[in-house]
């Protein structure tokens, strides 16, 4: 019986060994739960309809893909414990957070290991720190910063904003890099107009009450979270604020609009994404931006938001890389990250000069109408 | 600064040390009824503002209704917040159990609202609109300003009037009393302390729910509205650590500091509040109001 029992275990290790040799794991992070926990869904949802497509067209270098989502919670220990998890598996790449304290946390570890690492944070001080082994796919906040104040005074006609910004780093960074450039276009930001305010912030009616009293022609605002937005929102449409709003990413994000309700009506925002490009656009949008929302809306029943594009398209990243390198060695992996040039569902990725593994080349200038970001401009700044 | 910005400063500060205040109140209620320092009380009120916005919102409860129902919810989760943090503990070797207990249901509440509640914020229709399903304002000295802080201001001078009532005028009140500051004398003559301790964690559950209730149509309800306790604190210790009349000062010196700070200091008020905390501590510890009955030798 024993004899038994043993032969039939050593089968199962061989069936088991064998099924595993012919998968490729490539692991992620994500916020499955906590207060980020929904966006976080979207951003799986976004890599399992990639791996899902790799795999149906045959797989990478003959292997199955996998892929194997640690939760990053709603913390950079849990968020760093997740990572190192992934790293001690082995898995030779890691789509890492979108929230940039998690990636800056996790890049000591990612340098030692030598694990191929998709940063999605847009803070620039990931990418500053040249880590050989982080490749950051957003457009990072020295780039929105200088979109947003041009499409504030080109579009909006704000040309003395109050701006409010989240004091988190990569908005306060946003925010520096937004008045440094309506500077340099003439129209420097009178500092009585600009509040801060932390990221737990529910109460702005009292920042509400001295933009309404000051004489702002505009607001131009730098989230971080869709909660703060909300609420920041909703008291701004309550105190009667009428003129022109300008905010960042998460202005646009279809859960901010979704609750803010009334009070997401009009903003302008720039981000990376919009689902609303299945509509007639003004300007030319990749094939492949359009083929993406069609089939998630399909699959999904619902729009999808940035974080989902995100997610796609580091999985493609990582598949072009393997394919080039032949290998799922994490050296070779990251050798060959050195020539992508594809274009995503989110943004057309290279490698420039100007800035260390910054990838993405273009975003959009969206304005939220009838409950969606609608894009009504494509911004190429490289 | 002009008369206008003062306006609404003004207003927002008083409407905010109201709710500061609420919050003060069912502190220093348990602290007298019980010794315990309650770390979950911004949680309860969180979850007062949740229990509120299911009711009115999924539920599509008319007030008549809702109100009620709110706050028997209330109770019973006093109840059980006392069974849960207190009772168990009360005689613990260790006597700081039940405060660290609270740190632990803090948490339990404010991870437990988020699986019951979504991650998502939430919004709470306002109790006043205009004709056009709009948030109702009237004009004060050329700004607007919301009903509804007006609707918090005298809801809470209502709730701290019922409170006053409670405890100098009715016989429970009395008992109340007694319990708070004897317990074993008060066994004595028959009142049962189970009865009065479960009657303090209503009362300040409910009290606490009903400040959640009023504070989330002009926030949005989510688990960070749990930080308000925080300045209610602050409040506590700058009235007078005791004395709810103190509390009451406190707070609304904290509610109109945080107001006026944002006009310099925006992203800083939460460090001038607690910088003002810190100064009194340093040139009048006894707070705003010094509490007429120490303690017991």
């Amino acid at each position: 019986m024993k004899k038994v029992l043993a032969l039939v275990l050593a089968l199962m290790m061989l069936l088991t060994s064998a099924a595993l040799a012919e998968t490729v794991t490539l692991g992620a992070t994500a916020p499955l739960t906590g207060s980020n926990q929904m966006t976080g869904g979207y951003y799986v949802n976004g890599m399992k309809m990639a791996v899902d497509e790799i795999n149906a067209a045959g797989g990478i270098l003959g292997r199955e893909l996998a892929l194997k989502v640690e939760d990053e919670g709603a913390d950079q220990t849990t968020a760093l414990n997740a990572t190192v998890k992934l790293i001690e598996e082995g898995v030779p790449a890691i789509i890492g957070s979108y929230f940039s304290t998690n990636c800056m946390a996790v890049l000591g570890n990612v340098k030692d290991s030598g694990v191929v690492y998709y940063a999605n944070g847009s803070n620039p001080d990931i990418s500053a720190q040249q880590n050989p082994y982080v490749w950051q796919i957003r457009v990072t906040d020295n780039f929105t910063g200088p979109i947003m104040a041009s499409v504030a005074v080109d579009t909006a006609k704000i040309t003395n904003p109050a701006i409010l910004y989240t004091t988190a780093a990569s908005t306060t960074l946003l925010a520096e890099r937004v008045m440094l450039k309506m500077e340099e276009m003439g129209y420097p930001v009178d500092q009585a107009n600009v509040y801060g305010a932390p990221e737990e912030e529910t109460n702005f009616n009292a920042i509400i009450a001295q933009i309404m009293a000051s004489d702002v022609d505009g607001l131009m605002c730098m989230g971080v979270s869709e909660a703060w937005n909300v609420a920041f929102s909703q008291q701004l449409e309550s105190a009667g604020f009428d003129l022109p709003k300008v905010g960042s990413l998460s202005f646009s994000s279809v859960a901010y609009i979704s609750v803010a309700g009334s009070a997401a009506e009009e903003w302008i925002t720039v981000a990376e994404w919009s689902a609303d490009i299945l509509g007639e656009l003004d300007f030319e949008i990749a094939e492949r931006a359009i083929e993406f929302e069609k089939k998630y809306e399909e699959l999904y029943g619902i729009p999808s938001v940035s974080q989902a594009a995100w997610g796609y398209d580091c999985v493609y990243l990582f598949k072009e890389a393997a394919e080039r390198a032949g290998s799922f060695d994490r050296e070779a992996i990251n050798a060959a990250m050195a020539q992508t040039d594809m274009q995503g569902a989110g943004n057309y990725y290279k490698i420039y000069d100007d800035t260390w593994h910054v990838m993405s080349t273009y975003t959009l200038a969206n304005q939220n109408l009838g409950g969606i970001a609608s894009p009504f401009a494509k911004v190429t700044f490289r | 600064m002009t008369i206008r910005l003062f306006a609404s400063l003004f207003v927002n500060g008083v409407t905010m040390g109201m709710i500061y205040a609420m919050i003060a109140m069912g502190l220093i209620l348990l602290i007298k009824a019980v010794g315990v320092l309650n770390f979950a009380q911004g949680d309860l009120l969180m979850i007062g503002a949740y229990i509120t916005c299911a009711f009115a919102t999924d539920l599509s409860m008319p007030l008549y209704a809702m109100l009620p129902t709110a706050f028997v919810s209330f109770a019973l989760l006093g109840v059980a917040f006392m069974l849960g943090t207190y009772w168990p503990l009360r005689k613990a070797s260790y006597p700081v159990a039940p405060i660290i207990a609270t740190m632990g249901a803090s948490l339990v509440l404010s991870e437990g609202a988020v699986i019951l509640f979504g991650s998502w914020p939430r919004t709470m229709p306002n109790l006043v609109k205009n004709a056009a399903g709009k948030v109702a304002t009237f004009n004060l000295f050329g700004t607007k300003i919301q009903y509804q802080y007006i609707l918090i201001i005298l809801a809470a001078c209502l709730a701290m009037y019922l409170v006053y009532m409670l405890f100098e005028r009715s016989y429970v009140g009395r008992m109340m009393q007694a319990a708070a500051q004897d317990k074993p004398a008060a066994e004595l003559i028959g009142i049962s302390t189970l009865f009065t301790t479960g009657a303090t964690y209503m009362l300040v559950v409910v009290l606490i729910g009903f400040a959640g209730y009023m504070v989330a149509p002009i926030y949005t309800v989510t688990p960070s509205l749990s930080s308000l306790q925080l300045r209610a604190f602050a409040g506590t210790v700058i009235g007078g650590f005791g004395s709810i009349k103190g509390a009451i000062l406190g707070c609304l010196l904290v509610g109109l500091t945080e107001a006026f700070a944002t006009v310099s200091f925006s992203s800083y008020k939460d460090a001038v509040v607690f910088t003002v905390l810190i100064l009194f501590l340093l040139l009048r510890p006894q707070g705003i109001v010094k509490s007429r009955i120490g303690d017991k030798a």
